[in-house]
């Protein structure tokens, strides 16, 4: 082992313009094969959270945002209920959000009024106490559910009394949503739930509407679970059709899918596979040729050296072994110095960059592996070449 | 084998390369005996054969027909391996190009003759130091190997050979590089090594080396005489 290091050692630093030269470019390769790793392992990350927090087999309906507000694109609780009479196997549940100042919390709070059924149709984790129930509904209780986020800063605790707009609630249970920081192409905030929430009976919210306006009765998005053995995208067109009466219009709305909020994800994944991706094949191509001279002149210049070793009885399986390893070497510590480099970079700099970064194990060894299967493909050749030279031409005199 | 088996018996030996333009008779019937103890030169104009016979005897490339036989063994179908083993104990070489390792230290290079083996030797360090001292270079033991002057190269050169005390030291003008004086330091390396019981078989164009061995064969065309 020390011989071989050794001779290997020899062979670098009697060339190390050119050693340095293929380090490089195996380095740069890496580094951008480590980010693209990197940046697809969060993007992949991402989209299971998406999912998870939406629920694989859930599906939202919005008012189509960019239309004027003229009142046709709107939603109403009659809309929930007649999809809840048509399809009695799915779960529905609307909701409706206000922003509201708390005392003791700074900045404004979304308040979502909703439903007893959102906890079961979103699936999220019930804490402590219990969710909004159908008699809170009923009577129009004023009972709320913070989140965990809410109740960790503020200390909150059940029975707490909380001041929302001037009217005490009292707190009834503490819950764990999905996700946090969701950005969703589309869907908009409606779908994503901001980590300070507070959930109060959708009939509860009517205390500080007017029965008069127009928007009594809106809502802001209807959520709906389909039953695990259903198809979606059947289901879902059913309610299309459902919802398309003389006067309305389905796709005056906006159908958010666990798909749909994956598009975007998609999108993001394809760009970067496709420019990271081709960036680090150029590098790994550049690198990879920039070894494979190097080895071949490497294997030329040192003609003596190779006569020599043939001559002290080296086989030709040692002489190939050699320069295998020294491509090796250079390929696999130019990957480990790229690799941990980019590492060291991309996890102290996490949170500023656009994209998610997720850093593994893999995302670290498979550059590393990939460098030592390079080293070996791009020496391959040159190797054989080697130790096809006859020890008796090799040791001419010229 | 006995004490009095010849070393190297090289009998009607042929041998032939290949050409873009059909192949050329390099060796036509070479015959010699080396017997322990022996110092060959062997003398002959250039393109004669000397160094294609020398490669013959180092067993670093096969004969086209005829024999050669090292230690009473007939080594001539052996396969690459087989040769190769053994090169790696039986025989020293000596080249006109010193072939050391410029990075490396004297001993070093010495100690590269050890290289290919699978069981190094435990006092293989003390071997090396011995030789050198034999040789006179043990004071720049450990001077890198590219600061030497020719004559130091060469020295080295044949303290690597020898170091593993093989049964034949093959030499190609080994003083083709060297001035008068490092090549007198040379040979007297090479008389001593032979008075110790080395067999040497040496090629030279150098007519004054003659003094130095104890047989002395010519090449011509591809024949010894
Ligand atoms: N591998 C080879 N292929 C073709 N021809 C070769 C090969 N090796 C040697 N020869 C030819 O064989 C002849 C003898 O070569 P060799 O090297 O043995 O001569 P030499 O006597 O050592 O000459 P010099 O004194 O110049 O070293 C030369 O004409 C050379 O061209
Ligand atoms: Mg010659």
């Amino acid at each position: 082992m020390n011989r071989i290091l050794s001779d290997i050692w020899d062979g670098i630093r009697s060339q190390p313009g050119r050693t340095g030269l293929s380090f490089m470019a195996i380095g740069i390769g890496m580094i951008s094969l480590t980010v693209l790793l990197a940046v697809l392992g969060g993007l992949r990350e991402r989209s299971r959270l998406m999912i998870k927090e939406m629920g694989a087999n859930v599906f939202a309906i919005l008012p189509q945002r960019s239309d004027t507000l003229s009142g046709t694109n709107e939603i109403h609780e009659s809309h929930a209920t007649l999809i809840a009479s048509n399809f009695p196997g799915c779960m529905v549940s609307g909701t409706r959000r206000f922003q509201a100042e708390i005392p003791g919390i700074e900045g404004t709070i979304t308040l979502i009024a909703c439903d007893e059924k959102l906890l079961d149709v979103r699936q999220w984790q019930l804490l402590t106490g219990r969710f909004i129930d159908t008699h809170d509904i009923k009577t129009f209780e004023r009972n709320v559910v913070i989140t965990k986020a809410i109740s960790n800063t503020r200390g909150w605790e059940i029975g707490q009394v909380v001041s929302i707009k001037n009217e005490p609630f009292s707190i009834v249970g503490i819950l764990a949503p999905g996700n946090d920081a969701l950005e969703t192409e589309g869907a908009g905030s409606s779908i994503s739930m901001e980590e300070k929430s507070i959930f109060i009976p959708l009939s509860a919210s009517k205390l500080w509407l007017d029965p008069n306006q127009g928007n009594y009765y809106n809502l802001d998005t209807i959520f709906i679970r389909v039953p695990e053995t259903a198809n979606l995208p059947g289901i879902m067109s059913s309610v299309q059709r459902v919802l398309t009466g003389p006067y309305e219009k389905a796709d005056r709305f906006s159908w958010i899918t666990p798909e749909v909020l994956l598009r975007g994800i998609r999108r993001l994944q394809a760009a970067i596979g496709f420019t990271v991706g081709s960036v680090a094949l150029l590098c790994i191509i550049l690198g990879g040729t920039t070894l494979m001279s190097l080895m071949v002149a490497n294997v030329r210049d040192r003609i003596t050296e190779i006569g020599l070793r043939r001559a002290l009885g080296a086989t030709p399986r040692d002489i190939a072994m050699l320069f295998v390893l020294e491509a090796c070497l250079v390929t696999g510590t130019a990957s480990i110095v790229g690799t941990t480099f980019c590492h060291l970079i991309l996890f102290t700099a996490k949170q500023y960059l656009p994209s998610p970064i997720h850093l593994d194990g893999g995302t670290f060894l498979a550059p590393i592996l990939l460098s030592i299967i390079l080293g070996i493909i791009f020496s391959y050749g040159p190797a054989k070449m080697a130790a096809h030279i006859s020890p008796s031409e090799a040791l001419r005199n010229d | 084998m006995t004490n009095s088996t010849p070393v190297l018996q090289i009998k009607s030996l042929t041998k032939n390369f290949p050409t873009p333009d059909g192949h050329v008779e390099v060796l036509r019937g070479v015959d010699l005996m080396v017997e322990r103890g022996d110092f060959v030169m062997i003398t002959g104009p250039s393109g004669s054969g000397k160094s294609t016979i020398l490669n013959l005897a180092a067993m670093l490339d096969t004969p086209t027909t005829g024999q050669v036989i090292f230690q009473g063994r007939d080594v001539s179908h052996l396969n690459d391996t087989e040769l190769c083993e053994i090169r790696k104990k039986e025989i020293g070489m000596v080249f006109q190009k010193f072939c050391l390792l410029p990075h490396r230290s004297v001993i070093d290079n010495v100690l590269f003759r050890f290289r290919y083996l699978e069981k190094l030797p435990h006092d293989m360090n003390s071997h090396a130091y011995d030789i050198l001292k034999e040789i006179g270079l043990e004071n720049i033991r450990n001077r890198s190997a590219r600061l030497l002057s020719a004559g130091e190269m060469q020295r080295t050169a044949i303290a690597r050979a020898v170091v593993l005390r093989p049964g034949l030291l093959v030499a190609d003008e080994p003083t083709g590089n060297l001035d008068g004086a490092s090549t007198h330091t040379v040979m007297q390396c090479f008389q001593k090594l032979n008075k110790n019981g080395l067999t040497i078989i040496m090629v030279t164009h150098n007519q004054n080396l003659l003094e130095f061995c104890t047989k002395h064969k010519i090449c011509k065309e591809g024949i010894l005489v």
